[in-house]
Order: C-alpha cells, then sequence, then structure tokens
C-alpha cells in the first residue's frame, strides 16, 4: 500500500515538471505579448507527427531532436509572419482568430495524417528503488524540464534580452522608449515558446498516442498551469505544473485516469475562483 | 537640433494638435506650458513616435524622424521620460537603468553614464538591487531621469516630472534639469507647474486647444500678463 502511495506520488511529481515546462512556453509568450495564442497545443501536435514519420524512417528519436527544433523553428517563422499582426488587436479578434486557426490545423493534419492513433515505439525501459518502479522516460523528462526552466529563468534575469522581455511584458510603451523594437520581442517569444513546446513534444511522443486532437488537451493544460501558478511567474509555471501532475495522476489512479483529469479541471476552477490572479501572481 | 514643423495629430476622428511647430536649439531648456488636455503630451509622444502624425514633418539632428517606429527614433539619441515615469516595476532599479541603455549607440558609454547616474543620485546606487516598485515618489523620478541618461540622449523630452511629487522634491527636479542642461543635454520639458518651468527655460511656447498660441523667452512670459493670470494664479 505504502508502496503504491510512492509510486503515485512520484509520477505525479514527474508528470507535473513536464507540465509545468509546457505550461512556461506559453507564460513566456502570454507574459510578454499578451497575446493569446491559441493554436500553441497544434505547434506541439505537429511537433509529435514530426517525430513519429522520423521514427518511421529509422531515425533514431534522438537524433530526430534537433531536425524537429530545426522544424519548428522554420514552421513558427512563417507562422509568425502570417499572424503577426493579430498582436496588436483586441482579446476577442485574439480568440476568434487563433481558435479559427487552430481548428484549420487540426483539420490539415486529420486530411494529412488521417484520424488514427499513432505512437513512437522507444521503451527505455524502468528501474526499482525502494519497491518504487521508476520509468527512465519520465524521469529524463523531468530532469530535462526543470533544466530548462532554471535555464530559462537565468536567461531572463541575467541576459540584456531576457530583461527586455521582462521590461515589454511590464511596460510596453516604456520599453518602447528604451530602444526596444516589440516586433522582435514578440519574435523571440514566439519562438521560444515553441521550441519549448517541441521539447515537451519529444517526451510526449515516448508517453501517449498521437492524434490530430491532441493538441486542444494540451492547450488546456498548459493554460491551467499558467493561471493556477500566476501569469508572468516562472515559480508559478512550476508550481502548476506539479498540482495538475499530482492531482491528476492520484485521483486518476485510485479512480480512472478520465477521472483523474476531470478533477484536475475542478481543481482549477475552483483555485481561479479563490485566487484570481493564481496562487504565486501579484 | 529638433525642428516641429506644422504637425497635425488625431486620435481617430478628433484633431489634438493643429499645425504645432516646436524647435529646440543644441543645448537649449525649452518649456511648453498650458492646462490641462491642452495636447502638451501629446505632442511629445508624436515626437518620440508613439502616435502617428497626420502631417507635417518632424526633424532631428536634419533627419525627417516623423512616424519612425520608435525605437529607430531612441536610437538616434532622443528619448522621452513619459508622464507617471513608467518605470518597470518589477525589474531592479539596476536592471531598469540598464535597459535605458538598451540601444547599440548607448550600450558602449554604458558604464560611463552608470557612474554619472549614481554621481547624480547617489540613492539608486544605495537601493540598485531594489525593485523600482519599492521606490518613493522622489526615488521614481530619479530613477527616471537616470534611465533616460543612459540612454545617452543629446535631447530629453520631459512629460510632467513634477507630478505627484512633494515641492521639496519638485525643487530638486528642477535642479537636476539645470544640471543636466550643464553637460549640454538639451531639453523639452512639459508642465503644468508653468512657474518652475518658465523659470529654468531659455525659451517657451504656451499651447492651448492643440495651438501654440504663445511663445517668447522664458522669463518674458513670467511677465506676460495673460500668462500670469491663466497659468500662474496672478
Amino acid at each position: 500500500m505504502l508502496n503504491f502511495i510512492f509510486q503515485v506520488i512520484l509520477n505525479g511529481l514527474l508528470l507535473g515538471c513536464l507540465y509545468a515546462l509546457l505550461g512556461s512556453g506559453i507564460n513566456l509568450m502570454f507574459g510578454a505579448t499578451n497575446y493569446l495564442y491559441l493554436a500553441y497545443g497544434e505547434s506541439i501536435m505537429i511537433a509529435m507527427y514530426a517525430f513519429y514519420f522520423l521514427s518511421t524512417f529509422g531515425i533514431d528519436i534522438i537524433w530526430s531532436l534537433p531536425i524537429v527544433i530545426v522544424v519548428t523553428l522554420l514552421l513558427s517563422i512563417i507562422i509568425f509572419y502570417i499572424i503577426r499582426h493579430l498582436i496588436r488587436a483586441e482579446v476577442t479578434t485574439q480568440l476568434v482568430a487563433t481558435a479559427g486557426f487552430s481548428m484549420l490545423l487540426q483539420n490539415m493534419a486529420l486530411l494529412l495524417w488521417g484520424p488514427d492513433f499513432r505512437g513512437v515505439r522507444a521503451f527505455l525501459g524502468s528501474f526499482e528503488l525502494y519497491g518504487v518502479s521508476i520509468s527512465y522516460t519520465r524521469l529524463l523528462a523531468a530532469v530535462v524540464s526543470i533544466i530548462i526552466l532554471l535555464c530559462l529563468h537565468i536567461f531572463q534575469i541575467k541576459t540584456l534580452t531576457g530583461k527586455a522581455i521582462k521590461a515589454v511584458a511590464d511596460d510596453r510603451e516604456a520599453a518602447k522608449l528604451m530602444g526596444i523594437d516589440l516586433n522582435r520581442v514578440y519574435l523571440i517569444t514566439f519562438l521560444l515558446a515553441n521550441i519549448l513546446g517541441t521539447i515537451v513534444a519529444f517526451f510526449l511522443v515516448l508517453m501517449q498516442s498521437i492524434h490530430p486532437y491532441v493538441g486542444s488537451s494540451l492547450l488546456t493544460i498548459a493554460f491551467m498551469v499558467m493561471s493556477i501558478g500566476g501569469l508572468g511567474n516562472w515559480k508559478g509555471s512550476i508550481l502548476g505544473g506539479l498540482i495538475i501532475g499530482l492531482v491528476e495522476t492520484i485521483i486518476g489512479s485510485i479512480t480512472m485516469p478520465a477521472i483523474g483529469i476531470a478533477f484536475s479541471y475542478a481543481l482549477f476552477v475552483i483555485i481561479i475562483l479563490l485566487r484570481p490572479k493564481g496562487l504565486l501572481g501579484v | 537640433m529638433l525642428e516641429v514643423e506644422n504637425i497635425n495629430v488625431s486620435y481617430g476622428d478628433l484633431n489634438c494638435l493643429y499645425d504645432v511647430s516646436v524647435t529646440v536649439k543644441e543645448g537649449e531648456i525649452v518649456s511648453i506650458v498650458g492646462s490641462n488636455g491642452a495636447g502638451k503630451s501629446t505632442l511629445l509622444k508624436a515626437i518620440a513616435g508613439l502616435v502617428r502624425v497626420r502631417s507635417g514633418s518632424i526633424y532631428f539632428h536634419g533627419k525627417e524622424i516623423a512616424n519612425l517606429p520608435t525605437h529607430e527614433i531612441i536610437q538616434l539619441g532622443l528619448t522621452l521620460i513619459p508622464e507617471g515615469r513608467k518605470l518597470f516595476p518589477s525589474l531592479s532599479v539596476i536592471d531598469n537603468l540598464e535597459l535605458g541603455a538598451f540601444t547599440p549607440r548607448a550600450r558602449g558609454k554604458k558604464d560611463e553614464n552608470l557612474k554619472l547616474v549614481f554621481r547624480l543620485f547617489p540613492i539608486l546606487e544605495q537601493r540598485k538591487h531594489q525593485l523600482a516598485r519599492t521606490l518613493s515618489g522622489g526615488e521614481q523620478q530619479m530613477l527616471a531621469i537616470g534611465r533616460a541618461l543612459m540612454s545617452d540622449a543629446s535631447l530629453i523630452l520631459l512629460d510632467e516630472p513634477s507630478l505627484g511629487l512633494a515641492p521639496k522634491i519638485v525643487s530638486t527636479v528642477f535642479a537636476t534639469l539645470e544640471e543636466l542642461n550643464k553637460f549640454g543635454i538639451a531639453i523639452l520639458l512639459v508642465e503644468q507647474n508653468a512657474k518652475k518651468a518658465l523659470e529654468v527655460s531659455a525659451r517657451a511656447y504656451v499651447m492651448e486647444h492643440g495651438k501654440i498660441v504663445m511663445e517668447g523667452a522664458g522669463k518674458q512670459l513670467l511677465q506676460d500678463n495673460r500668462v500670469k493670470k491663466a497659468y500662474l494664479g496672478m
């Protein structure tokens, strides 16, 4: 019994770290640009398909990571220039337009690749520690997520570009007066968010199946993680990720997975009702 | 160094500036006085590229800058300290100053300018690791001026520097402006505290309902009966 409890909590924490990374991508972009990009999940979905197709050519998944990152970068630059003018539009326009764009991408995926669930077979196996079984994939996902989150934080507090991103999040007009080109900051945060999304996709293809609608549930999780923790707050993203990961795994293990997910949605609603700015929001 | 020639600015259907012309020469302090809503802030924003100019020209060091993107204008050595200071509240004092030197033009002179800022405002050096939002109103205004100095600008546009400050601190701010001017920095000042502004200015403009209605030497406008009545409360 005790083993089961430890097992569930550990799985929850490991999943939570990956969710934290998922949330921080959208948090970075939303913080700097105030831009609700609802097709973020579809970017991850496309990256997941890219990993899948490369694996069908027999390319080892590790080697496909740099290839997919380059593809993501190129695609993101094209998408950025298509949707760029939406950043200055009103929130309702952004919502409708990017929701539409997300549906377009979903249906393109459906048309091109069909409705089948696909998966990448790459088992790294697991090891046992004090009777708790730990999957190498999940452990690696958690460790890499935490390292990337730390790097992202250091980038934001130490480099001039990082500070410029924070400045834009604080006050756009003042940032312009410093000589900061807002379009460049928008592009940089958009690309960074999409690269983070690609890394999330890399681990997700090892853990779950790929289908055209996988993006919408990922987007929901990303928004929950961001909102629970507090907008623009990297510690908040970690906290939000761990909360969602733990609740989903614990409740899901004692009942069934779908109920675990429903519970995390319910908890999200309660937290937002009690703390509209998130747990660590100011 | 700055020539604003017959500019017109409108927000939507509302006209805000009508044929406004203003010049600032090298190393001069020029002020624009006028009541609330006369269009003074709009004029500064138009020069800095924050609002669109519908017609007319703006030359800075002989280069046309009307409707250039703000970051390109800043790079030429002109900066605006906006009304309400607009610091970056979640960043530290030193980060705010560092962002002041964001442009390639200013980056090379960062250390030199930082020394100057800390010499002018020793309190900022003491508080350099504090978040900007924790500073008092007077300190925030000093930081705003310091951040502008970091940009290595030859012309500073300054919008309502005395707003919300205690009278004693207002005097300090104006003394600072005169000191900056001694380094050869030109200042275009918009201020509701007309008396203080006219006292430090070589020349001044009076603005009403989006038009320049009077111009002259600061001291001369201080003596003008209409100015006295309308803006100095005498």
